[in-house]
């Protein structure tokens, strides 16, 4: 059973707990992008802030697009990636991020769901 | 509507099915057809089938029963909500259902204890075999206490439980997980301000069924109540998710990525969780 510690709430918490993570087995970091979040990686520090993680808790980096399944949106992210990796953005990585289409959903909290 | 399930039968096909099956030149081996059925989606598609004959009826009658689902929005129905368990139960079709879904409005509360007669509790007991529970709007405080009398028979084969809007306490919240000795996955998606949840039902100190051993995915939807998590957890429950997908639900990631610091393998996260603050 895990200790109990105080419930830290501030921010930059999250980059500090992802360095506690000591499972050999955690491999992917997924970041679920919604339609009108397709192009937002170039316009928001997401970048900066998985550059931060990776010093600390290497990671494949996965595209999540869910509910969309829209080409236009997945062309848009793909180019987003593209460009960023073309500015060298993204070039802490391992191996060059995926972009994956999740299945149809039917409900907009159908991510709960485990079938 | 008062029970949506999905697909309360007519009558399975008749022996007038089955010699209709006999006399075809080429019926197709059992296996066939229940690929051909778990293929099938769509639930006009499988109830078509269902009708072809008894063999296809076999083939696709779990899929057609896999998920039972409860609606209703007018709260004047009551405990008619339950009825058509007894239909179900005649029909010997309880053991396929898999899944229970229970939807109700925001603004609806018939699925309590209220709702459900000896005949209703005898048949919603029935479900053994139920490894997925979906509540939406449900009064889990309704429930409480005794939340095992209608829950209980769920607690050795329900894997997966999944609540969206749960109208209970964090603590109270906690006890009712606690019942399913066996669950792995949970999702819960919170869109009520926890203070309001407070104030609205009585706090109670329930002691836990069991100590849970979460092995599988945990999915959180603008969930911010770690202090259940802190309930779970004092109470021997051992929290190893290997996948997590926290939605606006940072303020939990402290006490859930130290409680699976050693078996964490996926993190998903927003793109707005992944950004916010320095």
């Amino acid at each position: 059973m895990a200790n109990l510690s105080p419930v830290d709430h501030s921010p930059p918490a999250l980059v500090r707990l992802l360095s506690n993570i000591t499972s050999p087995a955690f491999s992917e970091l997924i970041i679920a992008v919604a339609r009108y979040e397709a192009r937002l990686p170039l316009a928001v520090p997401l970048f900066g802030r998985l550059r931060t993680i990776h010093k600390v808790r290497r990671f494949k980096l996965v595209f999540s697009l869910e509910r969309v399944g829209l080409p236009e949106v997945h062309r848009e992210l793909t180019e987003a990636l593209v460009s960023a990796t073309a500015e060298g953005l993204l070039d802490f990585l391992d191996s060059p991020p995926t972009i994956r289409i999740s299945r149809r959903r039917h409900h907009k909290w159908d991510f709960l769901d485990f079938d | 509507m008062v029970i949506a399930q999905h697909h309360l039968p007519d009558n399975p096909p008749s022996e007038t099915h089955t010699t209709y099956r006999s006399s075809h030149p080429f019926p197709l081996p059992y296996d066939i057809l229940e690929t051909i059925t778990a293929h099938l989606h769509d639930l006009r598609a499988l109830k078509a089938c269902s009708l072809i004959c008894r063999s296809w009826y076999i083939a696709a009658a779990p899929h057609l029963h896999y998920t039972l689902t409860f609606t209703g929005d007018n709260p004047e129905i009551g405990r008619r909500q339950l009825e058509p368990l007894s239909k179900l139960h005649e029909l010997g079709l309880i053991h396929l259902v898999k899944t229970i879904w229970v939807k109700q409005g925001s603004n609806t509360r018939w699925f309590a204890p209220g709702a459900f007669s000896d005949l209703d509790l005898r048949n919603f007991s029935a479900f053994t075999n139920v490894h997925t529970l979906k509540l939406q709007n449900v009064g889990i405080c309704d429930f409480i206490p005794g939340a095992e009398r209608y829950f209980g028979p769920f607690s050795q084969a329900l894997r997966s439980i999944i609540l969206y809007d749960p109208r209970c306490t964090p603590r109270q919240l906690s006890y009712f997980l606690s019942l399913f000795s066996n669950l792995d996955n949970i999702g819960i998606r919170n869109t009520c301000t926890p203070e309001l949840l407070i104030t609205a039902t009585s706090e109670m100190e329930p002691v836990p069924f069991s100590a849970l051993k979460l092995r599988g995915r945990l999915a959180l939807q603008t969930f911010w109540w770690p202090e259940m998590w802190k309930h779970l957890i004092t109470s021997n429950s051992d929290l190893r998710f290997r996948r997590m997908v926290l939605r606006g639900s940072t303020s939990c990631a402290p006490i859930l990525f130290e409680a699976c610091a050693e078996t964490l393998e996926t993190l998903q996260l927003g793109v707005i969780d992944g950004t916010g603050g320095g």
